[in-house]
């Protein structure tokens, strides 16, 4: 298909703040990891390996972000998991049971059961557990292209002072993912896509040849971007900027319009975990007795109103169809437009998603990529589904421009993870990150304790510099929880540097901090040594 | 007993999934709801017979839990205790009520009906104000993620949580999430109120404000205020014009305050501040040192054109500053305004969801929700040009 008029990226963002709590049975934050497994990567998964087995070519472009990455791959949430989805399949069980006479849901009940069933096959015995594995075979078969991001999430522009800090978030995740994918990443994903210039040297340092950045990244850029956002630019050390296409964005984000909010999908806020009796539930939502989503929905979003009809799996996979065909048949003529007034540039247009969009909140997501992406390949002859990679090496010349301060979160810019909700993490943070670069410029020939003590506070600043804290306490989501994680990782951090600086480190209080926040076993704290 | 009919139909549905569990889902006109609801607890007894006294303990258990409801959901977690108090010694006294209960089959059957009803009420209602009480739904993390701070407002359920606490974790949650024995006590303590290092830093938050936090040493403010006569403190805003700087801003403020925005400047400039001591007599002194360069993005299209292209090989490793390109031949000024409104959010005009990936659309170019200073004397924007 070399004769295409231009190229679609489709890329999912999936990612996850680093939440693991070994210290606790239960811990209401790992439902974050539990619910978006079974509810976008084994569907995301599932999908991908069918396409790849029928031998449908599809490129999608994703990140998987180090903590999620380590997070699959982690004996003791991954056992957890387990244990949740034999609960999940249990209380699917009793819903078959309990609408029995019921026709009109006993059939969305018997659909729930054999979805849990078959996802429960495909968590053990298909994928053994090792999602992480399943994706890298996808990416091996040429379906994917998985790009790395910053190690923990932090907010690059507001690290800008600490350009150690800055290449330590880039090099730690770009060693994560040579360790878990076998290869270099040919992009990133800069956390909240927030970019500042100056931070490519960083990762040309590093040969990550592309990233992302909002629209007015590249429409702002200097000089002034000859194609707007439908050809990324070279910065000024090499890595390229793709920058995000409004127009299918909105397709997709709308408030009015966005295929999501359709009537015919699932509701996702009538859950069975707050509709159903109390003493029904209550083994399978909190054990504090708090009620929360367990994944069975009967209702489809229907309308703007309180009133829900049932839900209708087949209606919404007709509906989802069309969607993918009404996405496919604007992305032709956008195209053909487009390569009209380029001057024999082929134009790209760059649709980026949180991958947890895709089934955990819009539950036909997966299956609106699966038939976009048939559809694409069968019925259409005009743009070829390319990753920002392919674009690259089939389009080597770009123009030189250098994108302003930008991210993709509300505003545009740093408002989001700087604001009166969360500024104060700020003195903290760089506090933290000027002492660990001062460890390692004094640290060149440590002892094996002392270099065990350096390297694991390298991870706590890591974990304390994911931008999720700051983005929690913004929204006043759980907003205790994520000042508890900011607070326990800088003094953690803190109790770190003070026992290597005298000299008196606790061998147990290391070995326990190690236990509990084990992202990274191969980090090496020189990464913050000056340069 | 509320007026059930005065309450809208998303209330009356709300209430009765609480009062009533899954038999709400099948209710759908407002007079089965408020039937049900009356029926499930503002309805009077016929009469007075051990049984349906048992039903009226368990009404007042509902009352009771659902006026607690309402004091937790103002934020008072006594009243949930209470509650709860409220809700169990109802639930006994229904239980105390069916031990009196005259022998028989159908009164034993009225009784038992009442009390589990007594019960499952008061545990639900019990529930339904914890979780009103406590902490948000855990989905208001993804729901703010894919649908923007706005939605975990609007959402049925509790998304949010009070405002930040700095200090210990509310005890409800200290229970829930008590460590098991084997638990490491670390007793890491809470952070340090100053590190006394002098710091002052300038943080970029949009193209029009800037952040700066500040922590000086206290053998620091003595230098800069000993001496001086009844000192104020004012902040100093450069921004670089060629060589130099120009002051821009100068602002009085509260040097406790520790951090101020400093808003409306110019996007697409360079910053630095300054905080200074004054006196009556005219004294200035510097405090501390001045604070890191910042650059505050620009707004909109650049003003240069001047299209440069290089060619980059994919088997070639980046790593070195890129040459200054060769020119990209002609390209029609048409074509160019087209590709940019092609590229500009506000062609739709439409809202969208706006979180952490929303969409651009409406994006201010002078942000309108940047946080102000309450430390400062002159009202939000905390400006006093000179």
């Amino acid at each position: 298909m070399a004769d295409v008029l231009g190229y679609v990226a489709l890329h999912l963002h999936a990612h996850l703040p680093f939440v693991r709590h070994p210290e606790f049975e239960d811990f209401l934050e790992e439902d974050w990891l539990y619910e978006a497994i079974s509810e976008t990567y084994l569907p995301l998964l599932r999908i991908f390996d069918r396409l790849t087995d029928e031998g449908v070519a599809f490129r999608v472009s994703m990140t998987m972000t180090p903590p999620l990455v380590s997070m699959l791959r982690d004996e003791l949430l991954m056992s957890r998991y387990a244990r949740r989805l034999d609960k999940l399949c249990e209380l699917a069980d009793k819903e078959v049971h309990r609408t029995r006479n019921d026709p009109t849901f006993h059939g969305l009940a018997l659909h729930y059961q054999h979805e849990f069933r078959d996802l429960r096959t495909l968590f053990n015995d298909r994928y053994r557990r090792d999602l992480v594995g399943a994706f890298k075979r996808v990416e091996d078969a040429g379906g994917l292209e998985i790009v790395t991001c910053g190690a923990t999430h932090g907010f690059l522009p507001l690290m800008q002072q600490y350009p150690e800090a800055v290449r330590a978030q880039i090099s730690v995740a770009v060693t994560h993912h040579r360790r878990h994918f076998g290869r270099d990443p040919a992009g990133i994903w800069l956390p909240e896509c927030g970019y500042y210039p100056g931070l490519d040297a960083f990762l040309a340092e590093q040969n990550i040849r592309y990233f992302f950045v909002d629209t007015h990244g590249i429409t702002d850029a200097t000089p002034r971007p000859r194609y707007g956002v439908y050809a990324p630019i070279y910065t000024p050390t090499g890595p390229a900027a793709f920058g995000r296409d409004p127009e299918s964005s909105m397709q997709v984000w709308s408030a009015e319009s966005g295929y999501p909010g359709d009537g015919d999908y699932r509701e996702f806020y009538r859950d069975v975990g707050w509709d159903l009796d109390f003493d029904y539930v209550k083994d399978y939502v909190q054990p504090t007795g708090q009620r929360k989503n367990v994944g069975i929905k009967y209702f489809r979003i229907t309308g703007k109103t309180a009133h829900k009809e049932p839900y209708d799996p087949g209606r919404a996979r007709e509906r989802a169809a069309q969607h993918a065909g009404n996405f496919m048949f604007n992305r032709e003529r956008q195209i053909e437009h487009l390569s009209s007034r380029m001057g024999g540039v082929r134009p790209m247009v760059i649709s980026p998603y949180d991958a947890e969009l895709y089934g955990h909140w819009w539950y036909e997501g997966p299956m609106f990529i699966d038939l976009l992406v048939r559809k694409v390949a069968f019925d259409q002859r005009v743009f070829r589904m390319a990753t920002p990679g392919d674009y690259l090496r089939e389009n080597p010349e770009q123009q030189l421009a250098t994108p302003p301060l930008c991210s993709w979160g509300a505003g545009g810019y740093a408002g989001v993870w700087l604001d009166g909700s969360n500024d104060w993490v700020y003195r903290h943070l760089h506090k933290a990150a000027e002492r660990m670069i001062a460890l390692a410029r004094d640290y060149a020939a440590p002892t094996d304790l002392e270099r065990r003590a350096l390297n694991q506070a390298a991870r706590e600043l890591l974990l304390a510099q994911s931008s999720d804290w700051a983005f929690i306490m913004k929204t006043g989501t759980m907003v205790d929880y994520a000042i508890r994680r900011t607070k326990e990782h800088v003094l953690r951090f803190t109790r770190l540097h003070d026992q290597v600086r005298s000299g008196q480190i606790d061998p147990g209080w290391l070995s326990h901090a190690e236990a509990k926040d084990n992202l990274f076993p191969e980090i090496d704290y020189r990464v913050y040594a000056p340069r | 007993m509320p007026d059930f009919r005065k309450m809208t139909v998303q209330n009356l549905r709300d209430l009765a999934r609480k009062t009533l569990g899954a038999e709400a889902t099948r209710l759908r006109t407002k007079s089965e709801l408020i039937a049900a609801l009356e029926g499930a607890g503002g309805k009077e007894p016929p009469s007075r017979t051990p049984g349906t006294r048992a039903a009226q303990v368990a009404g007042k258990a509902i009352r009771s839990v659902r006026a607690a409801g309402k004091a937790a959901r103002a934020g008072a977690r006594k009243a949930v205790q209470a509650g709860r108090a409220v809700a169990e010694e109802a639930a006994a006294g229904a239980r105390r009520a069916a031990k009196q209960a005259p022998p028989g089959k159908a009164g034993r059957a009225a009784v038992g009906g009442a009390v589990r009803g007594a019960a499952a009420a008061a545990a639900r209602l019990r529930r339904a104000a914890e979780d009103e009480a406590g902490g948000g739904d855990p989905e208001g993390y993804f729901v703010a993620r894919v649908r923007g701070e706005d939605a975990v407002r609007e959402a049925p359920h509790l998304m949010t949580e009070p405002p930040p606490r700095h200090t210990e974790e509310p005890e409800r949650r200290k229970d829930a999430r008590r460590p098991r024995p084997s638990g490491f006590d670390e007793g890491l303590g809470d952070l340090p109120w100053s590190y006394g290092d002098d710091a002052f830093m300038a943080l970029p938050r949009d193209p029009r404000t800037l952040f700066l936090y500040w922590d000086f040493a206290q053998p620091t403010l003595t230098a800069a205020f000993g001496g001086l006569d009844h000192p104020v403190s004012q902040l100093w805003v450069f921004a670089r014009a060629g060589d130099g700087w120009d002051r821009v801003r100068t602002i009085d403020f509260a040097l406790e305050a520790r951090g101020y925005y400093v808003h409306e400047l110019e996007p697409g400039r360079t910053y630095r501040a300054e905080i200074h001591a004054l006196d009556r007599a005219g004294r200035e002194r510097l405090v501390g040192r001045a604070s890191n360069e910042v650059a505050l993005p620009p707004v909109g299209p650049s003003p240069v054109v001047d299209d440069r292209f290089v060619r980059l090989p994919w088997n070639v490793p980046l790593g070195q500053l890129l040459g200054p390109g060769h020119a990209g031949g002609p390209f029609s000024d048409e074509a160019r305004a087209l590709l940019a409104r092609m590229s500009d959010w506000s062609r739709f005009g439409q809202t969208t969801w706006g979180g952490s990936a929303g969409g651009m659309g409406g994006r201010p170019s002078s942000p309108v929700t940047a946080p102000s200073s309450p430390s400062s004397p002159f009202g939000p924007g905390g400006r006093r040009d000179r």
